[in-house]
């Protein structure tokens, strides 16, 4: 099964998980753009490549970063929802990689954007092999 | 009934000499890892945004540790003291704009220096196990 784009999967998985985020609505991809309501963006922050000597294949590690933006009244809320798509995604399997895999326990608080939301992040690893 | 007699001659020496091989192996992937650390923290530190240098000058590696048998890690960071405040944000804020640097500095050295992985620490394996090929008594 041949990988998805890294942040496509990552949108689709949180689409998916039935916590609040709608693509297009609330949840996007690439940077953070600015805006007053509560919204989710998932860009790719690159990866990494690795020969796997005794399977003769290569592993993919790809990563992206996920964020929360909430208005300063639904701080909680923006937190809560990015805990759901945090564990939504972790240890899960989407867009054909074996393994997904988030780094932090819980997501990180990164401050306030231009709008005054508050952002959550944690960021994202999916493994997959190169066929 | 002819019986052969064979003499093993050198064997305590060839055992020594293993088991020095062996500590200088493990010496030399130590070395390895800690030379692997410090190209990280080297080329995050060329990748940091800059505006004081407190953050930039807050990197640091630690010596190496047998944290599990045969396994010497070293641990790479940045954002203590005075940085505290706002290393892992400029870390992890990908809307900021950086006129020297950028975000993910430390992680994007660790994914750029984990392709030399294997190379440094391997030259620095040789390099020991070279000591005890030429007769050196190890040590250090």
């Amino acid at each position: 099964m041949a990988l998805e784009r890294s942040y496509q999967a990552i949108l689709q998985a949180l689409h998916d998980a039935g916590i609040g985020l709608e693509r297009g609505v609330n949840l996007f991809a690439g940077p953070l753009r600015p805006g007053k309501s509560l919204a989710c963006f998932v860009q790719s922050t690159g990866g990494q490549v690795q020969w796997l000597l005794s399977h003769d294949a290569q592993t993919e590690i790809a990563t992206a970063q996920v964020s929360v933006w909430s208005p300063q009244d639904q701080a909680q809320a923006g937190w809560e929802i990015a805990y759901e798509a945090l564990h939504a995604l972790h240890a899960s399997q989407i867009g054909g990689y074996y393994l997904c895999k988030v780094r932090e326990a819980e997501p990180t608080p990164i401050g306030r954007d231009d709008s005054g939301r508050n952002g959550y992040s944690f960021n994202v690893e999916l493994h997959g092999l190169r066929t | 009934m002819s019986r052969i007699r064979i003499e093993l001659r050198g064997v305590e020496e060839v055992a020594k000499r293993l088991l020095l091989a062996d500590r200088h192996l493990k010496q030399g992937v130590a070395a390895g890892v800690y030379a692997l650390g410090e190209n990280i923290r080297t080329e995050s530190m060329r990748r940091t945004p800059v505006d004081q240098g407190v953050l930039r000058a807050s990197h640091y590696v630690t010596p190496p540790e047998q944290v599990e048998v045969g396994r010497p890690t070293v641990r790479v960071g940045c954002g203590g003291g005075a940085a505290k405040p706002y290393a892992l944000i400029q870390h992890e804020r990908l809307d900021f704009h950086h006129a020297e640097g950028e975000a993910k500095f430390l992680e994007n050295a660790a994914k750029r220096e984990a392709q030399n992985a294997a190379r440094t620490i391997g030259k620095h394996a040789r390099a020991y196990l070279q000591r005890v090929a030429k007769g050196g008594s190890g040590g250090s």
